[in-house]
């Protein structure tokens, strides 16, 4: 009899969907826009997780999910340049990175 | 006094190290789930511990804790490039950037009073849940399209190659794509975050 792996995929299924909402939680909870910044990454990270292992499990040959995961890393790099760009500008103007002093728009 | 105390703590290291050995060698068949639990365990609690840490400095490397225990599942996962490129990517340039962000915008004495949204905290910790007990519901539910075999059999030995050679025939588009973008968000951020004023003085 072969010997069968513990770890299978459902896994690494559920530990990228705790992963990403521990990273809705953190965006919804936190004040500080550098917080919320580092939640998107966990969320990203989520979707990483995911799509290497459809990669192993489904594709071993092609790895078709690990491509994506590198284009998931990319964006992600540059997302996390232009938001801090934007957070730094922001405290500029504000002189505050709190959401909840950001009023700009009022309604 | 000292010289034996250090000489004690080498011992115990090696000590140490001879019985993870051994104990690792004796659990061979299921180093595979040892890892993951342990992975997954460090990554989840560094990963709260992000969002509940008041210090922002500490929770900043905590991230990279967080990027680095996901490394360790990407190695797990027969994913070797994408491990070393996460812990180059991730755990160094934005953790750098993040910590750059933090020490730019944060004085040392209003770095301790940021804290979470007080109010209605229980109700975003039942939205999150929610969503959470469906994900879990959909993964449950799901039927993969697995590939024969599963995890037994060995995957693709050189995974550099095989990314390489999808990134140059199906996906070259979406590649230079990436590579424009990544141009458009060097050229954006200096503009964004370049002094203002330099013109009126």
């Amino acid at each position: 009899m072969a010997y069968v792996y513990p770890i299978q995929l459902n896994h690494y299924l559920v530990l990228g969907a705790i992963l990403f909402c521990i990273g809705i939680y953190g965006i919804i909870t936190c004040r500080n826009l550098i917080k919320i910044l580092m939640s998107i990454e966990l969320m990203l990270n989520a979707a990483n997780i995911n799509f290497v292992a459809f990669s192993n499990y489904v594709t071993p040959a092609e790895l078709t999910g690990q491509v994506f995961a590198i284009f998931i890393i990319t964006i992600a790099a540059a997302e996390a340049g232009v938001a801090l760009a934007v957070v730094l500008s922001v405290y500029k103007h504000f002189q505050s990175v709190d959401v909840d002093k950001l009023k700009l728009l009022k309604w | 006094m000292t010289a034996k105390l250090s000489d004690k703590l080498v011992f115990a290291l090696l000590l140490a190290a001879g019985i993870l050995l051994v104990t690792s060698l004796a659990l061979f068949q299921y180093g595979q789930a040892i890892a993951f639990y342990l992975l997954a365990t460090i990554m989840v609690v560094s990963a709260v511990g992000v969002l509940t840490l008041k210090d922002i400095i500490k929770s900043a490397f905590l991230l990279a804790l967080t990027f680095m225990s996901v490394g360790g599942l990407f190695v797990l996962l027969h994913a070797d490039f994408l491990a070393a490129a996460q812990i180059l990517i991730y755990a160094g340039a934005v953790v750098i950037l993040m910590v750059f962000g933090v020490m730019l915008t944060q004085r040392s004495q209003d770095r301790e009073n940021v804290h979470s949204l007080d109010y209605h905290l229980a109700t975003l910790a039942f939205v999150g849940l929610g969503l959470l007990v469906l994900l879990l519901r959909a993964v449950a539910n799901a039927q993969w399209n697995l590939a024969t075999g599963g995890a037994t059999t060995l995957p693709t030995i050189n995974t550099v190659a095989v990314i390489g050679k999808q990134f140059f025939n199906p996906y070259i588009l979406p590649f230079e794509i990436a590579s424009v973008i990544l141009l458009m968000a060097l050229i954006g951020a200096i503009v964004i975050a370049k002094k203002e004023g330099l013109v009126k003085s």
